[in-house]
């Protein structure tokens, strides 16, 4: 099952979806909890790993962002525009992409030094061990290890398809910073890869 | 063979499609959040048509209510008029100075 979140999207499935979708959270509205459960199941899966991307693996953060986003998908149930200019797998990921960046910022503010620059150079090793103990995909791993902005826009610009614009306004800065962090966070992760390549290859 | 930016690109690309199961715990929480939901949309719906109802209903009503009053019972009107309304010498003087035209209580009406 392929759930559409990212802008990327795009074709005549679109419609259909959004048929499905609007009728679905309808029904849910109405207090059908059969057609909550069949949106969810649709939305929920593919939600759950951006947030998780999104928050550098952190379970416990990714489910209270799914969990939110779909209680305010709810409470929106009776004015939904099946019509209107965002697909609902679309609206969720803007919600979620926001409360991620406003935990994680908030998250900085209290720890400081937590990821202030780049990642140290013995990043690979943690890496390697990441993907042990966490059973992470390489490159799921690579990305937890960036600073959190960074991850944040390669995850939103190069994974989700947004534009730098769209990115900007989620992450509250300029069009410029954006191109900065996901060049940076894209050589960064490149680098890491290699190097956990090579790894495997020199083993 | 090492991480080409082609490769990367790809990987980036592959990972769009990727899920991840919700764990029960989480499902059922999502789920049980769809009801209330749905009762407060109900109920603020309800809320919604009620106010308009009374907004329809007393507008018009409180304009018959004002014309009635006023054409069939002026006293009570005029009894919460004040007896004078007119503008008094000091007002008038003030008018003049500012405006420059001579102000009296008979053009005041």
């Amino acid at each position: 099952m392929r759930a559409a979140l990212s802008p990327a999207y795009a074709g005549g499935a679109m419609e259909d979806a959004r048929e499905i979708e609007a009728g679905l959270l309808a029904r849910a509205g109405q207090g059908d909890g059969a057609a909550a459960a069949a949106l969810l199941d649709r939305l929920g899966p593919r939600l759950m790993a951006f947030s998780l991307r999104m928050t550098a693996g952190d379970r416990a953060l990714a489910e209270d962002i799914v969990q939110e986003a779909f209680l305010r998908l709810w409470k929106r149930a009776a004015s939904w525009d099946a019509a209107g200019a965002a697909q609902m797998s679309t609206w969720l990921g803007r919600v979620a992409a926001n409360l991620a960046v406003d935990a994680k910022r908030r998250s900085a503010r209290t720890a400081p030094l937590d990821d202030a620059g780049e990642p140290a150079d013995d990043a690979m090793p943690v890496l390697a061990g990441m993907i042990r103990a966490e059973g992470l995909s390489a490159l799921d791993a690579a990305l937890a290890s960036l600073p959190d902005r960074q991850r944040q826009a390669v995850v939103l610009r190069h994974v989700e398809g947004y534009s730098n614009p769209d990115i900007a306004a989620m992450l509250g800065c300029g069009v410029e910073a954006v191109e900065s962090l996901t060049a940076r966070g894209k050589r960064r992760l490149a680098d890491l890869l290699r190097e956990t390549e090579g790894d495997d290859h020199g083993r | 063979m090492t991480m080409a930016d082609k490769d990367l690109d790809l990987m980036l690309r592959a990972a769009r499609d990727d899920t991840t199961p919700l764990g029960d715990g989480l499902r059922a929480r999502i789920l049980a959040d769809a009801v209330p939901a749905a009762v407060a949309q109900a109920a603020s719906g309800a809320d919604r048509v009620r106010a308009w109802i009374g907004g329809l209903v007393g507008v018009p009503a409180a304009a018959v209510l004002g014309l009635w009053l006023g054409m069939a019972q002026p006293t009570v009107v005029l009894e919460f008029v004040p007896a004078d309304v007119g503008v008094d010498t000091a007002d008038a003087a003030l008018m003049d100075e500012i405006f420059g035209t001579v102000w009296s209580e008979e053009d005041a009406g």
